[in-house]
């Protein structure tokens, strides 16, 4: 496992030339943590209109 | 070009088993595109894991996220919490937990079968594949205590012993399933009219599910050589109880049911050989240790894969969960397989991709 650090705000650019199935990750990292990433929108996990982040941690 | 015509299937629909959405694109009846949408059963379970359950609670949690691979999610997350506590569970429990695991791939396994039997058109053999599946709930009850969502895997071990007439009791169910196991891989195999439905249909190639990173039956249908039991021993001594690895070619909604035919006959053999050898001592290792750290398990679930990591900061709360279900991992490789079938042939195609959406959307 490898892990990077990024402001919340930056475009993530997307795996998916690499990996092709990568687009159920970042779609799954977009609706549940709300990561700003390239090509992938809200609506896989939850309703696209869902407001919340599920899962980034409060602080 | 033809007219194209987007047609839903789901959330609800007579040929899913669960509430899953796909959006299929047809051109003259051909499905061109697909559009997949697994969010409906969303709980929030890896959050409420880390907030507000103990991480020896978190193992009953886990149970809930699915009620057919329970056994699967709560072994998974076991180990994963004795990994970061640093226990080693006793030979017993290994061999218990083994026995489960292969019990519950046989319940899941005739499910899946009967509902592609249901979705091809064939509702006898739907009837007769499940009247022939009661007796692994039935077993997994007496075992387990439940008959679905079996908190049997705890952190340390497992939460019941195997008594000597239970485990004669097993033997003798499997061997009265032995003949009717024989008698669906005929039918299955051999029937004109399932082999319309089945065979040549939602073809997943070998290389397009290495590309889309296929898990479990439906990779192993495809050709591709995959299955944690072959690979991790460390935790589970899969070998010892004499896995074999089941691997098809063709990829098609046959193959996958000849896969699944075929691993059942290897869980009875492991069912056997774990009843024959099942060492003595004790089934749990009592510990007070806190997690510390981070660890990832993989584990063979009745779909494939299925992915744990966790990470502890020595507190009774876990700092993260994170829970990667083989159905998940599976979507794009479901997508591909869609495309250039009829849409009549949809509904069999979904059954045999085994979907569960309350694993993947935990």
């Amino acid at each position: 496992m490898f892990f990077t650090s990024t402001e919340l705000k930056t475009l993530i650019p997307s795996l998916r030339e690499i990996v092709a199935s990568a687009w159920v990750t970042e779609a799954e990292l977009v609706d549940l943590f709300n990561l700003n990433i390239e090509n992938t929108t809200k609506g896989l996990m939850i309703e696209s209109d869902f407001e919340g982040v599920p899962l980034r941690k409060k602080k | 070009m033809a007219t194209q015509y987007d047609i839903p299937i789901g959330s609800q629909h007579i040929s899913l088993l669960e509430p899953l959405h796909f959006k299929l694109t047809t051109e003259n009846e051909k499905i061109v595109d697909v559009k997949a949408n697994v969010g409906y059963v969303h709980r929030g379970i890896e959050e409420a894991c880390c907030s507000k359950f103990k991480f020896r609670q978190v193992s009953f949690v886990v149970g809930r996220v699915c009620g057919l691979c329970s056994i699967s999610h709560t072994t998974a997350y076991s180990q994963t919490a004795e990994k970061l506590i640093k226990i080693e569970i006793p030979l017993r429990a290994k061999y218990l937990r083994m026995l489960v695991i292969e019990l519950d791939r046989i319940h899941s396994h005739l499910l899946c079968l009967s509902h592609v039997a249901e979705n091809s058109g064939f509702e006898a053999l739907f009837m007769k594949t499940m009247k022939d599946r009661e007796f692994s709930m039935e077993l997994l009850e007496a075992v387990t205590g439940n008959r679905v969502q079996f908190d049997y895997s705890i952190v340390g071990g497992v939460a019941r012993d195997l008594k000597f007439e239970l485990a004669k009791e097993i033997q003798q169910r499997l061997n009265a399933f032995k003949p009717k196991l024989e008698d669906l891989t005929n039918i299955f195999q051999n029937n004109w009219s399932l082999s319309l439905k089945n065979k040549n249909i939602g073809v997943l190639s070998r290389e397009n599910a290495m590309k889309y990173n296929a898990v479990g039956p439906l990779a192993r249908a495809a050709g591709l050589a995959i299955d944690v039991r072959n690979e991790t021993e460390d935790l589970l001594p899969w070998k010892q109880v004499g896995f074999e690895m089941v691997i098809g070619k063709a990829g098609d909604v046959h193959e996958r049911n000849m896969v699944r035919l075929r691993e059942l006959s290897v869980s009875i053999k492991i069912i056997e050989n774990i009843l024959n050898g099942l060492p003595e001592g004790p089934i749990i290792t009592e510990s007070k240790a806190l997690p510390e750290g981070d660890a990832a398990i993989r584990l063979e679930a009745p779909r494939g894969e299925l992915f744990y990591f966790a990470r502890g900061n020595k507190t009774q709360i876990l700092e993260r969960l994170k829970i990667k279900a083989p159905t998940f991992s599976n979507i794009p490789a479901f997508v591909e397989t869609f495309k250039g079938n009829e849409f009549a042939s949809a509904p069999a195609i979904i059954a045999s991709f085994d979907p569960c959406l309350s694993c993947t959307a935990r």
